[in-house]
């Protein structure tokens, strides 16, 4: 039993090592630009679609869930006293 | 399975110094993005 849990341990560290030290090599089938391509038009749809779901719920909205904007008194204090008008 | 196909036309060294640049990149953008949803919890807590 424990020569099979070894050896199942060497299998597992290899493999990784093997992942750890080659993972370069995906750049000889998957084509740079066409991947950075990719990912960057994913990740700008995902994140404008997670802002869209966020805007369109009711507790996750941050514009319309009427908690104050944080430092506000502090910083309209601040303009007060340097004089400015608004 | 890539030490048998070059579908890219890259070498090895094309890709190993692509691969340097990417990680880097990617590790970095996780960082901001984990440090952005820490920020945000902190403030909305949506859990």
């Amino acid at each position: 039993m424990k020569e099979i849990t070894t050896s199942m341990s060497q299998s597992i560290q290899s493999d990784f090592k093997v992942m750890g030290t080659g993972m370069w090599q995906i750049w000889k089938i998957l084509d740079p630009a066409r991947t950075l391509w990719t990912l960057t038009w994913f990740l700008i749809v995902l994140g404008l679609l997670i802002h869209i779901l966020l805007f369109k719920s009711d507790d996750l909205n941050w514009h319309a869930d009427g908690r104050p904007v944080p430092f506000k008194d502090a910083a309209a204090y601040k303009r007060a006293q340097a004089g400015l008008p608004y | 399975m890539a030490e048998k196909y070059n579908l890219t036309g890259m070498s090895d060294e094309e890709a190993k110094e692509f691969h340097s640049i990417f990680m880097p990149s990617m590790y970095g953008w996780f960082t901001l993005v984990v440090g952005a949803h820490i920020l945000t919890h902190l403030r909305f807590p949506w859990i």
